[in-house]
């Protein structure tokens, strides 16, 4: 069930348009020559059918029952003078949707039909009445239910994908905390009780402080450079976004570029490595390879998630710079192997294990 | 690397002898038999078993009151506070803290005193729960309502 609007002027449009079918009974009851008895309750009926149908957009369960109720005493009442009354079965099978669940207002609706079918029958006789109210009844009865459902539907999609949204902020906040917790934590643990020991060892064991004093600027260093990466790896919009990105700087040094890239399920550390060596890779083929082509690959195979880059400059064998080294061992510290073969041109291969 | 450098630090300490070094709870407390040492310093987050199973496991199957515990922690996780002294740990300090300070620390648990870092100690007293009885009363009330609902409307 959809919430009720809480004022008027939640109401679309719609809602003052589907009042067109009440206007035949309402001129029937003006043009034809009733009593003026009969012409009398006809007027006082549509004025009282008007708060009926807006009661029934604010109303739900159960309440509503008792507009359709009243919607039908209405077309009972006048139908025996003015057959276009039928409209009320109509309208009372639309508001069945306000109040009641799917499969409870497809149940209420039969048996709205039901009666419909009923007074029109034992008000004219003519089959072509009743079936055509129990058709339009049906029909305005099942389009509104559901419309409704659909309206729920949606709503129910919207808030799981907010929840989803959520819960993937609260892990990636979880993931920080934990990331300065095993980085900083650790290291300046360390960094604080070896510093702590270097000074009291200085006046009886200046070679020992010595020692421990150099241990501390290799852990610091060590945990600057692993902080570093976790900052890059949350400022990365991630390896799709790289893909782009790499995709149009190519490009745009006017290297075809082609990329084939399927999707792999990756470590949040892994894909921060791949990232960057894609950024890697794609920097040292615009700046050195002096390539017209540049193919892209990522694929999963034997266990293992793969990128390739092959371009068609000129392959250097040259050593590793301080890019391609750096990308190395971010790779082989996540278990991964890194490979670079420039028979033609230049292959740059890493796998990293799934 | 943490192991070392505490080590080295309290052994500059005159009453105090480092009689074993474990790397992870199961170790420790094998070598806690073995040994039998006075106190046992111990971190929480350790592999195989962490320092809060280890001190409840050291507090079932030890006679008397030896060894005293002393929790070391770099972060102090919400509840670890509660756990420890459940565990029966007689100190919950900080990983960090000045070597003087853990010194005295294990000086004051083994004559039987319970030490706590008091910043520590604030942060956990603040942790209360976080709803009021009556938030409680309020929550349970919907989570019956929405199951009789969902039976009416179903």
């Amino acid at each position: 069930m959809t919430p009720a609007p809480k004022r008027f002027r939640d109401l679309g449009w719609e809602t003052y348009a589907w009042l067109i079918y009440s206007l035949p009974f309402l001129f029937a009851a003006l043009a034809v020559s009733f009593t003026p008895f009969q012409r009398g309750v006809m007027l006082l009926s549509y004025l009282l059918f008007l708060p009926l149908y807006f009661g029934g957009y604010f109303v739900r369960t159960p309440a509503i029952l008792w507009i359709v109720a009243a919607f039908d005493l209405l077309a009972i009442i006048n139908g025996r003078w003015n057959p276009a009354a039928a409209t009320f079965f109509v309208y009372g099978s639309a508001a069945l949707a306000n109040g009641f669940s799917t499969r409870t207002a497809a149940k209420i609706l039969v048996g709205q039909l039901v009666i419909g079918g009923l007074w029109s029958y034992l008000v004219s006789g003519e089959w072509f009445h009743y079936m055509m109210t129990i058709v339009i009844s049906a029909l305005i009865g099942a389009i509104t239910i559901q419309s409704r459902a659909k309206e729920a539907g949606d709503a129910k999609l919207r808030m799981a994908q907010e929840e989803v949204e959520r819960l993937a902020k609260l892990a990636e906040r979880e993931r920080i905390a934990r990331d300065m917790h095993d980085l900083l934590g650790h290291t300046l643990s360390v960094v604080v009780l070896k510093s702590e020991l270097a000074q009291k060892l200085m006046s009886r064991d200046p070679a020992k402080a010595l020692q421990e004093m150099a241990e501390v600027e290799r852990i610091s260093r060590q945990g600057l450079a692993e902080v570093r990466e976790a900052i890059t790896g949350y400022r990365s919009s991630g390896l799709a976004a790289e893909i782009e990105h790499v995709r149009e700087t190519l490009t745009a040094a006017g290297i075809d570029t082609t990329i084939e890239a399927r999707p792999i399920a990756l470590a949040p550390a892994q894909e921060s490595a791949l990232t960057m060596a894609l950024r890697e890779a794609a920097t040292n083929v615009i700046r050195h390879a002096a390539a017209t082509k540049c193919h892209i690959r990522f694929y999963a195979q034997d266990g293992s998630a793969l990128m390739e880059v092959q371009d068609d400059g000129k392959g250097s064998d040259a050593p590793f710079g301080n890019g391609l080294s750096g990308m190395s061992e971010r790779i082989h510290a996540l278990g991964g192997m890194l490979r670079r073969d420039t028979a033609q041109g230049t292959r740059l291969m890493i796998s990293l294990p799934l | 690397m943490v192991l070392g450098a505490l080590a080295a630090l309290l052994e500059i300490e005159s009453d105090i002898e480092v009689v074993a070094r474990a790397h992870d709870g199961r170790e420790a407390l094998a070598l806690a038999a073995k040994t039998d040492p006075d106190v046992v310093l111990t971190d929480i987050e350790m592999p195989h078993m962490t320092g809060l199973e280890m001190a409840a496991e050291l507090n079932r199957t030890r006679k008397g009151q030896r060894p005293r515990i002393i929790i070391l922690t770099t972060f102090a996780r919400p509840g670890y506070l509660r756990r420890a002294l459940d565990a029966g740990a007689s100190g919950y300090l900080l990983k960090d803290a000045p070597a003087e300070k853990l010194a005295d620390a294990i000086r004051g648990v083994h004559q039987g005193l319970r030490v706590v870092d008091p910043q520590l100690a604030r942060d956990a007293w603040g942790e209360g729960d976080p709803l009021t009885d009556r938030e409680r009363q309020v929550l349970r009330a919907r989570k019956r309502d929405c199951r009789a609902r969902t039976l009416r409307s179903g």
